[in-house]
């Protein structure tokens, strides 16, 4: 099924485009589609959105269908679903 | 009959008789003031009022009382909007940079209710940038901060937290505000908060802010709608990191972003157009 990811931030300036489609199979999680988005670019890309052990970083902020969702959560992926990227930034 | 004139007297129009002086009409409304506005500017000296003077009457350290000061927000901010406002409630998640300056420009707007969490204490460090003093050094930003609103206005309630915010107690703690505020410093708390306060508040909107340091131009942090109910303030790319310091101008520009959407929010206006 096709998703389209949309990259915000850090992830859109590393990405130089404001989003992405990807094919991803059925039962696919948010995980796979953030591993697979991850997997097209660089290091750089990769270390903002992964951890050394490869899970999801506690500063991603992930949007299913313009909803905030917990990324420990596994909403189910449908055909044209949208998925959102946006790392928080220290500071405040 | 004598001419009659309308004059505005603390922002309430007033009929009085054409020729009354300054000092006349001090007499009859406040007889112990000592200082007397007319016009936006200190008058000592007594003359005859024209019809659409506005005039103020104050006496020093006197504190306005509700009515009065509600008076004067109403005038200035139109009777709908206050009544709005005075209605409302507001979270604000860190009381740093951020949600000092968002709960001060809240609180002088006159916001209902403030629901402040923060573990934290006030360090020296803090004051190149967060809305506290330098003899609250010691204090939990908590106490300094409601002890600052009060004195900017007094009606305000104002509930306060000083615990350390986690995924479990961020329900509880903010589960009747109309609109939430992020304003943590560090960037897995802001996800964190993000994904509790969505979750177990489904459609209540949420403020965050996102790359805010150094001092680039002002004109890179800006409101923007992410998804339903999520609004993110700032540039979303630079980080406090040595050589780029949180400072208060910018960190003031993203925090009066930050309220002028959680104003716009509560009026039922899209904080991004």
């Amino acid at each position: 099924m096709r998703i389209t990811v949309h990259l915000l931030g850090q992830l859109r300036h590393l990405a130089a485009r404001d989003s992405v489609s990807i094919e991803v199979g059925e039962g696919a999680t948010v995980r796979d589609v953030v591993m697979q988005v991850a997997a097209g670019y660089d290091e750089a890309f990769r270390a903002i959105v992964l951890d050394a052990q490869g899970a999801l970083r506690p500063s991603l902020m992930v949007l299913h269908n313009d909803i905030p969702i917990d990324k420990a959560s596994a909403p189910r992926l449908r055909e044209g679903d949208q998925v959102t990227l946006l790392t928080a930034i220290a500071g405040g | 009959m004598a001419d009659r004139i309308v004059i505005k007297l603390a922002e309430r129009p007033v009929e009085i008789d054409a020729g009354t002086t300054l000092h006349q009409l001090r007499e009859r409304h406040k007889p112990d003031a000592d200082v007397v506005v007319l016009n936006g500017a200190p008058m000592p000296q007594d003359r005859a009022l024209t019809a659409g003077d506005d005039v103020v009457f104050i006496k020093r350290g006197e504190v306005p009382g509700r009515e009065e000061l509600e008076a004067l927000m109403a005038a200035r901010h139109t009777p709908g909007v206050h009544a709005v406002l005075k209605r409302s409630a507001v979270g604000i998640a860190g009381l740093g940079g951020l949600g000092s300056a968002i709960a001060i420009a809240l609180a002088r707007i006159g916001v209902g209710r403030l629901v402040l969490a923060d573990f934290d204490v006030v360090e020296p460090s803090n004051l190149n940038r967060q809305q506290y003093f330098i003899d609250q050094i010691g204090l939990l930003k908590t106490d300094a901060l409601r002890a600052n609103l009060e004195r900017v206005n007094p009606h305000v309630n104002i509930e306060t937290h000083a615990v350390r915010l986690t995924k479990e107690n961020v329900p509880e703690i903010f589960a009747d505000v109309d609109v939430m505020v992020e304003a943590f410093d560090a960037a897995d708390q802001k996800a964190m908060l993000v994904e509790s306060f969505c979750k177990a508040r489904p459609g209540v909107p949420l403020v965050v802010a996102t790359g805010l340091a150094g001092h680039m131009p002002s004109n890179t942090v800006t409101t923007r709608k992410v998804g339903r109910a999520l609004v993110v303030v700032g540039d979303l790319v630079t980080a406090a990191a040595p050589g780029t310091g949180l400072m208060a101008p910018r960190v003031g520009v993203a925090a009066h972003h930050q309220a002028n959407a959680v104003l716009r929010l509560l009026l039922g206006e899209d904080p991004e157009a």
